[in-house]
């Protein structure tokens, strides 16, 4: 079986202050690189994270891969390389197909343009052809539920409806290779319903899907193979059940405690910095859920390096 | 190939051992009627689980048992030996016939299967048997739909029965349409003709038994049917016609980390001119949306620009004009001026104003600060009669054959907007200075361009410093190519080109070399 995606050694690494402040003054920037000619530079390498850290893997044509992990494990980082967003810093990876992505539905929608107008606007950006377009503007108008509406400008439309004919736009996209972010996680029940039809019934097709999700039942029932990443590398790789029952069992034990080893880049300023911080019960130990009937606590350890 | 999907040439083989007990589905027989939600959840109320059954008992099914009740033959092995398939797969036993692998079954058989497995329910170990088949073996080859299998497997509950086994079986019927190969999902259309035999009805049957029953009230039941493109070669040059241009290649894509060095793809950009178009059309559409006097603004903005600079300029402070008419002179000036500083002001913010897609969605960033500087050029063609009224007033009409480099100042125009909004928009990706350095900069650039006065009027040597501003030379070429002025100076004309181009040159490099890290600085 061809393959459709193969990663090898994908790595992405951010500055944290790209990532933190979106933007700067050029001021800001000017004051980095004089640190940095200062000799300062090691102090601001320690800002740097690796979103992606030696990612390998392929995907064979035909197969859904579902991608689990926690919020900031890299999932995101790694579509927006596939989807070519975004360069990787090193690594490479070989995409072979018609390639469509789904990072948000709706991307582009033009408030002051009639839904009809989106539909074209936003299915070119989506990489289809007019004449495709066209040939599916009455199956995604239907798709959507809104025939009455299509000549209104989107800016009046219910949040539900917007929703509704973005989903139904990105809904009929047909490539070859299709990457998904979290964007079944719009619009009523049942419209989420005949969202998941769909994708469903685009897994049985043949193509080749790559979906994120923190929707693990989603994944149990869309993917053949799941992938497990975390801290941006790829912890476990196989059975989507299984997969998804090891990322459970062990998401739980982190959410209610964090620590930071490593002084320097712990949060904090030059007076003091966190060591830890916990939720903790009655006893004094770490604890997972609580009951509203009893007492909580909140275990913040610091280190005071200036009094 | 294309015989043994066909029904009767399949059935011939295998003389069904008694005929009124052949659970043969056409599409008309009850059996076949499908209780399948558009979801594909199966529905047991809805349409009749037939009660034409096996009588299955106790908690193993004989498999070869079933499928000779079901399908009337008598003797499996016979099938297998024919290199016709039968594949069975039981969580309990394993497959039937451990020779018929999975690779060897896509590579033979194609379409001209049958196939029997066994569903693994909940608590399966052999979920990779049964997630091979379902996935890879027969399905993926001819891109049907394993949606069926799947959701029969993790639905069973649901059901309130055990799906015992999932048949499917190819080619039932066959219809004339030639449709692509996207159609397989649509249910099958009940009233195609037999013609060119283009696609088959391959139909899923499950069987179901009722949860806690040990009895013999197993029932068999269609779930789906599914169109199957015959795997023959002009049906794959069909297909490849019709998909031409949603899939105009099958590109591969290799990527890595940007290069340092930029270069200009122009294949990657004819591919995207779709999109690139769209993008125009969308700013022209939107640009006067809402507004009372639409479109004339177009018109008003230049028109009232020039009044005033003929009033405040030409009348009170005298600028010098040469021997053309103030009126005309100023308005061959505020024109491509007023284009300049739009399509310069909008493609250097196209990429913040336009960040959703940017950071949602992948396509040549090139795109957007070049679909800016196309947009304003409506306004200029909708501007153009001011300009053309003027000159009638005054008489000032083109002198000759000059009249046709008009549209190549224009172009001059074009690149130095371009040159300069590759630059700034590179750089507004990253620092948000940009917006306010634009309008004061759009003060001063009138001014050094010569659009209220004659530049020829003013000293040679500041004409050379002014010949550096390359919309200096923009506004003398079509005072010369419009009004009939006096020839440019070639010398000053050609430091305009020159810096127009080295701007654009310079712009281009800047971005494509900023282009891999727009999404993560923007």
């Amino acid at each position: 079986m061809p393959l459709a995606i193969e990663a090898e050694e994908l790595s992405k690494r951010y500055r944290l202050g790209q990532m933190q402040a979106a933007y700067g003054t050029l001021r800001d920037s000017m004051v980095r690189t004089a640190a940095r000619l200062a000799g300062r530079e090691q102090a601001l390498a320690r800002d740097e994270i690796w979103a992606l850290r030696d990612v390998s893997f392929t995907v064979r044509e035909g197969e859904v891969l579902g991608v689990v992990g926690r919020n900031g494990a890299g999932k995101s980082t790694l579509l927006k390389v596939l989807t070519r967003i975004t360069a990787p810093t090193s690594g490479r990876a070989i995409i072979s197909g018609r390639v469509g992505s789904l990072l948000e539905v709706g991307t582009g929608f033009n408030p002051e343009l009639t839904g009809r107008d989106n539909v074209f606007l936003n299915g070119s950006i989506l990489g289809m052809k007019r004449r495709e377009i066209q040939r599916k503007l009455d199956d995604i108008i239907e798709f959507s539920g809104i025939e009455k509406f299509m000549d209104t400008p989107v800016k009046r439309y219910s949040s539900g409806m917007y929703v509704r004919l973005a989903f139904s736009v990105a809904a009929h996209l047909e490539p070859e290779i299709l990457l998904v972010d979290e964007v079944l996680a719009v619009g009523d029940a049942e419209f989420q319903q005949r969202c998941l039809g769909r994708m469903e019934d685009f897994g049985g097709t043949g193509r080749t899907v790559l979906f994120v999700s923190h929707n693990m039942q989603t994944i149990n029932q869309l993917c053949d193979r799941a992938i497990w990443i975390d801290g941006g590398t790829i912890v476990e790789d196989g059975d989507p059940s299984e997969v998804v029952a090891h990322y459970l069992s062990t998401a739980h034990s982190s959410n209610s405690r964090m620590s930071w080893p490593d002084d320097e880049s712990a949060p904090g300023d030059d007076l003091a910095r966190l060591l830890s911080v916990r939720v903790i019960g009655e006893d004094g130990e770490t604890i997972e859920s609580a009951d509203a009937r009893s007492s909580v606590g909140i275990e913040i350890r610091f280190r005071v390096l200036r009094s | 190939m294309r015989q043994l999907l066909l029904r009767e040439q399949f059935l011939s083989d295998l003389e069904p051992k008694d005929p009124t007990e052949l659970v043969e589905a056409r599409e008309d027989d009850p059996v076949g009627v499908a209780g399948l939600s558009p979801n594909r959840d199966f529905d047991p109320d809805h349409g009749p689980v037939t009660g034409h059954t096996s009588d299955l008992s106790g908690d193993t099914v004989d498999v070869v048992g079933v499928l000779e009740r079901v399908r009337g033959i008598d003797d499996v092995e016979r099938i297998v030996c024919k290199g016709q398939l039968v594949h069975v797969h039981r969580e309990d036993v394993g497959p039937l016939r451990e020779d018929v692998d999975a690779d060897h079954l896509v590579e033979s058989t194609g379409a001209k299967a049958i196939e029997l497995q066994s569903v693994p329910t909940a608590d399966a170990q052999d979920r990779s048997a049964g997630g091979l088949l379902l996935g890879d073996a027969v399905d993926q080859r001819l891109r049907a739909a394993t949606g069926v299998g799947l959701s029969l497997r993790q639905r069973s509950a649901q059901l309130g029965r055990k799906v015992v086994a999932v048949l499917r079986r190819p080619a039932l019927a066959k219809a004339a349409e030639n449709e692509p190969v996207r159609r397989f999902l649509q249910p099958a259309r009940r009233d195609s003709q037999a013609g060119a035999d283009t696609w088959a009805m391959e139909a899923h049957f499950a069987i179901v038994r009722g949860a806690g029953q040990t009895g013999p009230s197993s029932s068999i039941a269609q779930v789906s049917q599914t169109r199957v493109e015959l795997p023959s070669e002009d049906i794959a040059v069909d297909r490849r016609d019709d998909e031409a241009h949603l899939q105009p290649d099958r590109r591969t894509v290799v990527i890595r980390p940007a290069s340092r060095w930029p270069r200009l793809d122009a294949r990657e950009l004819w591919h995207y001119r779709e999109l690139a178009f769209r993008l125009v059309w969308r700013d022209i559409v939107v640009r006067y949306k809402q507004t009372f006097l639409g479109v004339t603004w177009a018109l008003l903005v230049p028109a009232l620009t020039t009044t005033v600079y003929v009033v405040v300029f030409g009348k009170f402070a005298k600028f010098p004009h040469g021997n053309t008419a103030y009126p005309a002179l100023t308005a061959a000036g505020v024109i491509p001026m007023q284009y300049f500083a739009s399509a310069m002001t909008s493609s250097s913010t196209s990429l913040v104003t336009n960040l959703p897609l940017v950071t949602k969605v992948y396509f040549p960033r090139i795109l957007l600060p070049l679909a800016a500087v196309v947009v304003p050029l409506f306004d200029l063609a909708v501007a153009l009669p001011v300009l053309l009224v003027v000159m009638a007033v005054y008489g000032t009409w083109p002198a000759g054959w000059e009249v046709v480099l008009a549209p190549a100042f224009l172009a001059l125009a074009v690149i130095t907007a371009l040159g300069i909004g590759f630059l700034l928009s590179t750089f507004t990706a990253r620092w948000r200075d940009v917006p306010y350095m634009i309008p004061v900069f759009l003060q001063i650039l009138p001014l050094v361009s010569g659009v209220m006065y004659a530049l020829d009027q003013i000293p040679p040597k500041w004409q050379w410093l002014f010949s550096l501003n390359p919309m200096a030379g923009v506004i003398a070429g079509w005072r010369w190519a419009l009004l009939g002025e006096a020839e440019p100076n070639w010398g000053q004309m050609s430091v305009s080109v020159s810096v127009a181009i080295l701007l654009f040159v310079l712009g281009l490099a800047v971005f494509r070399s900023f282009e891999p890290r727009f999404a993560d600085t923007i």
